[in-house]
């Protein structure tokens, strides 16, 4: 008996001590910002959070972090929410996992009196509307970003090239906004033979992409709605021997991708500006908290890397990564 | 060289606070059988355990030729040559024989195991022993008495001082027992410490030098066989003597028939059955392993369901058979298999009690004070030994498991019990307690079948015996004083047919 | 005599349950004195009850998963079913059905569910593992054929206030979670039908030797385990007011760990269904103190890991020492 409750005891010691090894020092008077990605198992958070740490840092002020450990769901950011109101943050920048998600979330900031600044995704106007809520929306609009890459197919392909789409999770707006945004721009134009949800997946853009390919050996452009579905078809093509004939287009501009443009084996990525938001965010967060007026809406803007920009475009990304 | 081979010296064990072997000794010669005997819960399987470091002893010595020894694991001990081969054999019933035989000391070449040379050398040492099979066949499809050889092939790839063998003969024929005896010679011959663990006492004077009795976890005696009796060991054993005379049965009730049973037919295994029991009557039924018999006590409550046949319970025939159905009727099976189907070991002895009698707790919820005086009466009643009412069946030794399983059925106050080897694997004196409480089942007007391969037991409880041969009945006896052991055998062995 | 009544009545709680409540009790006491040192607040009414909503919807479906695993299986379609029913029932609200009526429909869906699940395993000797791996994979496909894998939202204030009402000030949802384990408990201890479930754990051939139905008995726990998935489902679904199709995923694994937390063995037949509630309200207190600690997220599964790993060995500690 003695035993057991030692070993409990020396247990939780164990654990307890992992924790105050990985707690920040933290001072009560300063405010208090909660910062809530989709997740942080991918660079675009990673980066965003990178910007909201920089900028948090200049202007003195705490920055807590947190975010599902793996997928994005309503219900994970809900009890995050819950528990950094309980924690005591002056205000919260959130990275909603869906558009419609957070109406629970919203109520519960609302009634702790919590300002609330609204990256990247944005939270539908009815969401907000049954809230009764105005919030600042910061980010890129996705439609306009895959439209960017839309006008850059339009000029430097023939008329009915053959073009395969890779979309993101069916149903989450992000996705249907990125494809979207390029279909509009291109479909007079390309001749658009395949459309597939890789679910933002590695490995299932290329098992998508081989399936396409061998239904149509003769493609020549692939539209990936992010980079990591676009890297998959790049293995798919490779392995098909087809690397000059199939051009990749992605979408985010993660560092793997801005490589693989350098060296010539993607066409492009469409870049936002994550960090951009990061640091509009807790910069107008922290007006909001001090009183003073924010901007409803910021656009961080979009553009397409190829060779010619990449250069310029990674050297600005290095001040962000880790 | 030390005169003795092994020496346990003063061991002690105990499990949640009960003791389980109080200053146990035990003294092996080098070319010597030394049998170690005692009762179910003697602490034989502890002593042996704690010998080859499957448990940690509390205090003690062990001394291997003169040398004391401290063994951290099983394997340690097998690798100073102290060899055991439990009823439960170690091994993988899934892998051929011979890599059972070099498990852990594989032959390899370029890393890789070399499996010629491995077959190579399973089959020479198999033969030194005279097991003929190929050594590719898989250990799961030998006989019981194969897979014994297969270990003590095993057990001699190493080097062997001391190989314990715990009750060796009890699932394997005459013959082979036979064959057993010749191996144990040998390795008397070569030097070996042989501990011989049994129950049948014919076996020990056949084949033991010496004797080692434990009683209650202690060392009674140790005796050279050849100076003492079957009658001496048992006094010392458990403390008192036993007797073998049939008993005079004088509750049967030879108007009633509590249960009959017609043309019962299971796949091939119980062929057309007819039986009857009185009220107040034993019947046995005698027969080989694999004769049909727990099939036939299957069918007949239901758990098993029978093609064809009618069972009929104080004259009246079951319409469904199955078992809640019989339970209903109060005709109980306690299975021959108290672990696997007797008890549910990880639960207490009064939740085991309970389980077929839950109805009786019930009002609406289950009244749990009823359960727990009705378990503590039970385990006063047949004297279970237990550390509380509500400690786990598997703490308890075979012979009080056995009681438990009596127990829930006792509790239900059934008509009819089917008791299937009511008494494998218990001790004397265990036996003994258990024939009383069927005697005074009987007494009170219950009837008994009592399925046995004991055929002391069968002449000793039996009114009549029923001996069953590949699924068939072929005789049933008045057992009176002309019939004989030998008679049931031929019945069981050819079905009668001479 | 007395005196034996008194060892026998303190005895009543055994020393794995005693280890699992120091160990909650001192994750508990840690927690308000971390949270104490950095200024913030644990230990206060509201985040007591913040906790136990949080934990709702696992504690709730890990009655359902303690059933089962008591019997030995193991049911790994729970987290899918919560999506399904958050798709289902939203479709349905949508459409104009009544709240409660929708309520009792997605209810009846679940132990449909688990009626199908658990046939499959009792009669069909599938085992459990495959059957519910299986049924996890077809209901969420089921789920996103529901409505094109789209979320459903926009649902009216009612939905949330399922869970959210307060009746003296204490949300309704743990008054639920209280009830619904205070039913199981006693269902499990004091009725034949929990007595047979863990027999069935224990030995299912001695069970069988005994009169117990085995068959149907295992597959009604497959059924508890669908109904106390979908009424997590609609907890969840009544939480958030939105129905996402990909919810509840991964919680069957917060469920499983729940329950051996709470000491129920793997194995089956061993363990109480009262301390599925404290592994629940361990691993939610972890989550919450963790959080508020501003712990960064892979230190918290780390530390959750851990957790389980301690709790399991601490509750081996008896089987140990037997060696």
């Amino acid at each position: 008996m003695k035993k057991v409750t030692f070993y409990t005891l020396a247990s939780c010691f164990l654990i307890f001590n992992l924790i105050l090894c990985s707690v920040p020092a933290f001072a009560k008077e300063k405010i208090v910002i909660g910062f809530v990605p989709m997740t942080l198992n991918n660079e675009y958070f990673i980066t965003m959070v990178n910007g909201a740490r920089q900028k948090a840092k200049e202007l003195g002020v705490d920055l807590e972090v947190q975010a599902a450990d793996q997928h994005a769901s309503a219900a994970a950011q809900l009890t995050i929410i819950e528990n950094m109101i309980t924690a005591g943050v002056d205000g919260i920048c959130i990275v909603p996992s869906s558009s419609e998600g957070l109406v629970s979330a919203l109520e519960r900031c609302k009634a702790s009196n919590v300002p609330i600044i609204n990256l990247d995704t944005k939270i539908n106007k009815e969401v907000l509307d049954e809230v009764g809520m105005e919030v600042p929306f910061y980010g890129t609009d996705n439609y306009a970003g895959a439209a960017e890459a839309g006008k850059y197919v339009l000029k430097h392909f023939d008329k009915g090239a053959k073009t395969a789409i890779l979309t993101g999770i069916k149903g989450q707006q992000n996705a249907a906004d990125r494809r979207n945004g390029f279909y509009d721009q291109v479909k007079d134009h390309v001749n658009v033979v395949a459309e597939q949800s890789a679910n933002w997946e590695v490995d299932q853009g290329y098992t998508a992409t081989q399936n396409i390919l061998s239904a149509n050996p003769d493609l020549q452009l692939i539209f990936a709605s992010n980079d990591g579905m676009a890297i998959g078809a790049l293995r798919a093509v490779e392995e098909a021997e087809k690397k000059g004939q199939v051009k990749i287009i992605g979408f985010d501009a993660i560092s793997e991708a801005l490589n693989l443009v350098e060296n010539g084996d993607m066409l492009g990525t469409v870049a936002q500006y994550p960090a951009e938001m990061g640091i509009k965010g807790v910069e107008n967060i922290t007006k909001k908290i001090n009183g003073e007026k924010v901007e409803m809406h910021i656009n961080t803007g979009a553009k397409l890397i190829t060779k010619d920009n990449v250069k310029e475009h990674k050297d600005y990304s290095k001040q962000f990564a880790d | 060289m030390a005169e003795n081979i092994l020496e346990m010296k003063d061991i002690n064990k105990s499990f949640f606070g009960v003791d389980v072997l109080k200053n146990a000794q035990l003294e092996v010669r080098p070319g010597e059988v030394h049998v170690l005997l005692g009762e179910n819960g003697a602490g034989k399987s502890t002593l042996i355990k704690i010998l080859s470091s499957a448990y940690k002893k509390n205090s003690g010595r062990i001394l291997l030729d003169g040398k004391e020894v401290n063994f951290h694991s099983p394997k340690e001990a097998i690798d100073a040559g102290i060899n055991v081969i439990y009823q439960e054999f170690n091994l993988n019933p899934y892998v051929p024989i011979y890599e059972n035989i070099f498990l852990g000391r594989e032959f390899t070449k370029y890393g890789f195991i070399d499996e010629k040379k491995t077959i190579a050398e399973a089959r020479k040492s198999m033969d030194r022993i005279g097991l003929k099979v190929d050594p590719k066949t898989l250990v799961g499809d030998l006989s019981v008495a194969q897979k014994q050889m297969v270990e003590i092939t095993k057990a001699l790839n190493g080097e062997l001082k001391v190989l314990v063998l715990d009750e060796p003969t009890a699932a394997i024929t005459d013959t082979e027992t036979a064959e057993l005896f010749k191996i144990v010679r040998e390795l008397k011959a070569k030097g070996v410490g042989i501990i011989y663990i049994s129950h049948r006492m014919k076996e020990l004077f056949e084949i033991g030098d010496r004797c080692t009795v434990m009683r209650d976890g202690e060392f009674v005696r140790t005796v050279t066989l050849e100076e003492t009796s079957e009658d001496e060991l048992t006094r010392m054993m458990v403390g008192r003597s036993v007797s073998f005379e049939k008993r005079v049965n004088n509750h049967i009730d030879e108007k009633h028939k509590s249960l009959e049973v017609t043309g019962l037919c299971y796949k091939d295994v119980v062929k057309d059955v007819c039986l009857d029991v009185k009220r107040g009557e034993i019947l046995g039924i005698a027969g080989l392993v694999g004769a049909g018999r727990t099939e036939l006590a299957k069918c007949i409550i239901g758990a098993y369901k029978a093609h064809c046949g009618t069972v009929k319970v104080h004259g009246k025939e079951l319409e469904n058979v199955c078992i809640c159905n019989t339970i209903k009727e109060k005709v109980v099976y306690l299975s021959e298999d108290r672990k696997d189907e007797g008890l549910v070991l990880i639960h207490g002895v009064n939740d085991n009690i309970a389980l077929p009698n839950l109805s009786r707790f019930k009002k609406f919820l289950l009244n749990d004070k009823k359960i727990t005086s009705v378990a503590k009466e039970y385990i006063n009643k047949l004297k279970i030994k237990t550390s509380s009412y509500k400690a786990q069946a598997n703490t308890l030794s075979g012979g009080n498991q056995q009681k438990v399983v009596i127990a829930k059925w006792l509790c239900i106050d059934a008509d009819v019990y089917i008791f299937d080897e009511p008494t494998r694997g218990i001790d004397v004196g265990a036996r003994d307690e258990i024939y009383e409480i069927m005697y005074e089942l009987i007494s009170n007007g219950a009837s008994i079948i009592m399925i046995s391969s004991d055929l002391v037991e069968i002449l000793k409880m039996c009114d009549r015996v029923a001996v069953m041969h590949e699924g068939e009945i072929r005789n049933t006896f008045v057992n009176d004083a002309s019939l004989t052991q030998e008679k049931i055998l031929s019945y069981a062995l050819h079905g009668g047919a001479h | 005599m007395e005196k034996v009544n008194k060892t026998e009545s303190f005895s009543k709680i055994d020393i794995q349950s005693l280890a699992l409540y120091i160990g909650a009790v001192l994750i508990f006491i840690t927690f308000t004195i971390l949270c104490g040192a950095y200024g913030k607040s644990f230990f206060t009414l509201d985040n007591m009850k913040n906790i136990i909503n949080q934990s709702a919807v696992i504690a709730v479906i890990a009655i359902g998963q303690s059933i089962v695993i008591l019997t030995g299986g193991i049911d790994l379609s729970v987290g899918s079913i919560v999506g399904f029913v958050g798709i289902a029932g939203g479709l349905l609200l949508k459409s104009g059905m009544p709240l409660m009526m929708v309520i009792g429909v997605v209810i009846i869906c679940g132990c449909i569910i688990g009626f199908a699940n658990g046939y499959f395993v009792s009669f069909g000797k599938v085992p459990a593992f495959i059957v519910t791996l299986g049924s996890m994979q077809i209901i969420h496909g089921l789920t996103m054929v529901l409505n094109t894998g789209r979320p459903v939202s926009g649902f009216p204030s009612e939905l949330r206030m399922v869970v959210s009402a307060k009746i003296m000030g204490i949300p309704i949802s743990i008054i639920y979670v209280f009830l619904l384990y205070a039913i199981m408990i006693t269902v499990m201890k004091k009725t034949t039908l929990g007595r047979w479930i863990y027999a069935i754990g224990g030995n299912a051939n001695a069970a069988k030797l005994a009169g117990v139905k085995t068959k149907q008995i295992e597959m009604l726990a497959y059924v508890f385990g669908g109904l106390f998935a979908s009424i997590g489902g609609i907890f969840l679904l009544s939480r958030l007011s939105y129905a996402d199709p990909n919810a509840g995923m991964g919680y069957e694994l917060d469920v499983i760990a729940a329950v051996v937390i709470g000491g129920i063995a793997l194995s089956g037949g061993k363990g109480s269904i009262g301390n599925t509630l404290v592994g629940s309200l361990i691993l939610g207190m972890l989550k919450c103190g963790l959080q508020i600690l501003n712990v960064p997220v892979y230190f918290q599964t780390i530390i959750i890991g851990i957790t389980i790993i301690v709790a399991v060995y601490l509750d081996k500690a008896k089987e140990r020492k037997a060696e």
